[in-house]
């Protein structure tokens, strides 16, 4: 069959004309070029953001009102506000920077500032419960956030709280100052822009925001006439990488410049390449295990006491975390003021088994761990289940999505989880303590299913108490500190259902040619210094 | 006497124009019971699933009061029936209603995720059809002879490689080691933005503002995934050919047509191969519209921002708005598709009228 040959020997130069050698990849020098899964970027609105993805975008096209030095986390430095005070009565005062303009190209005055963290609140999404902490709510915050003149913004006090945990929170993306002339234009039945600002943006940072194609692609442009000076990159481009090799495959080729969320095999291996450079911001929340102490077993102290025991932290830590995470002990990590050390986790299963065996359980139990079915909770689960099992307690793993996890821990109706706090970084002992530690109100309708101890249906009035007296101290951070060890102290003591596994890291490849991408550990990485070298 | 022939013709023209006209309503009605099925039932399984979506939108740590507040926003705490009716009104006027995870209305996004499928799935069909069956034909006409069981391997191969597999080595090969294609996306990342956007259809639109560079960046994206799927499809229709040509062959006719003195090349193409077509066409039909529905392997090893990955981060997430409207359109393609067979089928044999 001659034709037939003829044929393939046609397909054959139509496949050879196509697959032409593409010259060797190379992103251009004014573009950035970044791949992430963006299965968790689903709204571009600050005060309604929950991920790391979201964060990172919304960082480049707003600006905070102060920001974290990169280079020193929990050191605070001038956003749009050029300095600030503390006044007697905690009452903070804030000077905005007379060079600052929106996008629009308006000048940002305080009554911007005031809109927008009034927005906050009102919104009553993500960013309500955080103003909340400090005793704001809808009724209030038009007194209490107020523009004193063009040029000062006026926060004053609801509750007594330490004025450095709120200048600290105001570098995240909670703290973003939006355009409202903008939003006006845009708002729908009174809903302050939330339907547009989802997927679009009207704010002042260094980048302007072309396209959001949800699981596809972001394209960002510089903003020129930035006012803290023009932005190195003329673009940055994001796209969605949900399969990590191909990501890995990228980056080594040339066509990618920064990765995020790779796994941990494509980690160790672009760790070997000279042309990338592996960075890991550590401590945006922790791994933990946790109990519910609605359950007969573990609402026995004794119970909780010794299944601490039968852990192998260190195990997990180097086999299972490795690359996701870094040993921790208890909730106040070491770089943190308020870290004891030697307290919390120990692995000792001689002691697991005693104890056990004392409160009775020498034969073990059943139970069921709730478990997400992604990497790296379904390998922890399982090796929690290995541990325990030697410990007799007999242990079923249900995987799930988030909702299928989450969701009955949030409903208290469960036995044993493990999971993630997702918080952006948190520099002080307050924040570590209030999301894993506190619980006010243990009724189940108080719904507090954003604290981990309420989750665990567990309460120490005491905890709480030196926790509300810490966050009320103003003026002495000595005192602060001390109150909130003695808060982590008590906790541990009391044989807590809640256990840190490991602090979360979050590693990211970039490219040896990038100059000044400096990872920020509150995902407020800025993208306007990085420059390319050739 | 005119006007007597004239009435007498009339009533039976009449009747025959009616039976046309009712049986075309016969038929609408059947499809649009058919798809009103098909959105009730997506829904109702859809909400009976244990799958709530409010988690997804808020994240895990949100506090109650956020939480109640999205979910009664997302209409999520009325009875399913009620949220139904809710729906159909709303798809009654056109409007499929807002995707739950990031608020953008669903119609937006299916115009944005479907031409990349589309444009995926007709280069793979043409690489799939435009080899698959002579590669087919070839076999059949070869049978028990090298040729055959070669063209048999590979569709075995074919059949039973996992395709991500084939994707992920297929990267590894041609565009890392060799870089004879471009990597993830439908077109290196910086050529974005660059044609403006008119049919959806980058190759296309490339061509259209005349830029040989995002074309050639287009087509060395495209080329690769079209083609691991395309081996997947070969695979299947090559193995169909070769057995309804086999089948062809065996014919008295066929035997006639040699013993006339017809060329062994007429005889198998013009003789045999014109009788397998109408089986082909429905074949190559299905296999298209089984493409259409998303590749999700194909489009999560590359990145390839299309149907089924849109529709399956729905799924998991029990985005309903859009799990039914993709189900619709899907409904559609197949019904369209059967239409578009039905219309060739009368072009390739004359007897079906």
């Amino acid at each position: 069959m001659p034709h037939f040959r003829a044929c393939l020997t046609g397909a054959a130069v139509l496949i050879a004309a196509v697959t032409i050698n593409v010259a060797e990849a190379r992103t251009p020098q004014d573009q950035l070029v970044i791949g992430m899964n963006m299965v968790n970027l689903t709204t571009l609105d600050p005060h309604n953001a929950n991920s790391y993805e979201s964060y990172h975008v919304i960082a480049n096209l707003y600006d905070t009102l102060l920001r974290s030095d990169p280079n020193t986390p929990g050191k605070v430095v001038p956003g749009l506000a050029k300095s600030w005070t503390v006044l007697p009565d905690g009452t903070l005062e804030f000077t905005l920077d007379e060079r600052a303009t929106f996008q629009s190209g308006r000048k940002i005055t305080a009554a911007d500032v005031a809109y927008s963290f009034q927005r906050a609140v009102k919104l009553g999404l993500l960013a309500r419960a955080y103003y909340a902490n400090w005793g704001y709510d809808a009724a209030n915050v038009d007194q209490k956030f107020r523009a004193k003149d063009d040029r000062t913004f006026v926060m004053e006090v609801a509750t007594p709280v330490a004025p450095s945990l709120k200048l600290n929170a105001l570098t995240r993306v909670y703290g973003a100052v939006l355009d409202r002339e903008v939003i006006a234009k845009h708002e729908k039945d009174g809903d302050m822009g939330r339907g547009w600002l989802a997927s679009n943006a009207a704010g002042s940072g260094p980048f302007t925001l072309n396209r959001w194609n949800p699981n596809d692609i972001v394209v960002l442009s510089r903003f020129d006439a930035y006012w803290g000076g023009e932005p190195k990159m003329k673009r940055v481009l994001v796209r969605h990488l949900p399969e990590s090799q191909t990501e890995r495959l990228q980056l080594e080729k040339g066509d990618l410049d920064v990765g995020f969320q790779l796994v941990s095999a494509d980690i160790d291996g672009l760790a070997k390449n000279p042309n990338i450079v592996i960075d890991r911001l550590v401590g945006s929340g922790f791994y933990y295990l946790i109990m519910s102490t609605k359950d007969p077993e573990f609402a026995k102290p004794e119970v909780r006491r010794a299944l601490r025991y039968c852990i192998n932290y260190k195990d997990i830590n180097d086999v299972v975390m490795k690359n996701y995470g870094t040993s921790a002990t208890t909730f106040i990590p070491a770089d943190i003021p308020g870290y004891i050390p030697d307290i919390g986790n120990v692995y000792d299963p001689a002691k697991c088994k005693q104890g056990l065996a004392d409160a009775g359980y020498g034969e073990g139990f059943s139970k069921q761990l709730l478990s997400l079915n992604s990497t790296p909770y379904a390998d922890m689960a399982t090796a929690i289940q290995q541990n325990l099992a030697v410990a007799g307690i007999k242990v079923d793993i249900l995987t799930g999505n988030g909702d299928q996890t989450y969701g009955p821990m949030r409903d208290r109706k469960f036995q044993l989880g493990v999971g993630r706090t997702a918080s952006s970084a948190q520099t002080d002992a307050d924040g570590w303590l209030r999301t894993h530690v506190y619980n006010p109100d243990n009724k189940d309708d108080a719904n507090l299913s954003n604290l981990q101890a309420w989750r665990a249906s567990f309460e120490l009035p005491d905890v709480n108490k030196l926790m509300d007296e810490a966050q009320a101290i103003t003026d002495n951070e000595a005192k602060r500190v001390e109150l909130y060890k003695q808060a982590l102290k008590l906790f541990e003591e009391s044989a807590p259902p809640i256990i840190p596994i490991s602090q979360r890291v979050d590693p990211y490849a970039k490219s040896a040619r990038l100059k000044n991408y400096v990872g920020d550990i509150g995902w407020m990485t800025r993208w306007d210094r990085v420059e390319k070298q050739d | 006497m005119v006007n007597q022939v004239e009435t007498a013709i009339s009533p039976a023209k009449r009747r025959l124009g009616l039976r046309k006209y009712s049986r075309f309503g016969g038929s609408l009605a059947s499809v649009l019971t058919t798809l009103f099925l098909l959105v009730l039932l997506t829904f109702i399984i859809g909400r009976l699933m244990p799958i709530d979506p409010v988690i997804a939108v808020v994240g895990p740590d949100a506090d109650q009061a956020t939480y109640l507040k999205v979910k009664q926003e997302l209409g999520l705490n009325l009875p399913v029936l009620q949220q139904f009716w809710i729906f159909l009104k709303n798809l009654l006027h056109g409007n499929f209603g807002t995707t739950l995870l990031t608020g953008r209305p669903v119609m937006e996004d299916i115009a944005r995720v479907l031409p990349a499928t589309v444009e995926l799935a007709t280069v793979t069909i043409i690489l799939g059809a435009g080899i698959g069956i002579p590669l087919g034909v070839y076999a059949a006409v070869n049978r028990g002879r090298f040729a055959d069981h070669a063209v048999r391997l590979i569709a075995l191969l074919g059949h039973s490689t996992p395709i991500f597999w084939i994707g992920m080595v297929g990267l590894m090969l041609f565009y890392a080691k060799l870089g004879w294609v471009g990597g993830s996306g439908r077109l290196d990342l910086f050529y974005e933005d660059i044609v403006p956007n008119v049919t959806g259809f980058l190759l296309i639109d490339a061509l259209l503002a005349g830029d040989m560079e995002v074309f050639w960046s287009a087509v060395t994206h495209i080329v690769l995934p079209a083609s691991v799927l395309a081996y997947a499809s070969i695979a299947y229709i090559s193995r169909i050919t070769r057995s309804f040509m086999l089948e062809q062959l065996s014919q008295e006719y066929v035997i006639t047509a040699r013993a006339k003195g017809v060329s062994r090349r007429g005889v198998i193409w013009l003789h045999a191969f014109k009788n397998i077509r109408v089986q082909l066409v429905t074949v190559v039909a299905l296999s298209y519209g089984g493409m259409l529905e998303g590749a999700v392997l194909i489009e999560t090893v590359f990145g390839w921002p299309g149907f089924g990955q849109y529709l399956t981060n729905a799924l998991v997430i029990g985005d309903m708005n859009v799990v039914v409207a993709c189900t619709l359109i899907i409904g559609c393609v197949f019904i369209a598709l059967n239409v578009i067979s039905d219309l060739l089928y009368k072009f390739f044999d004359p007897r079906i009228k």
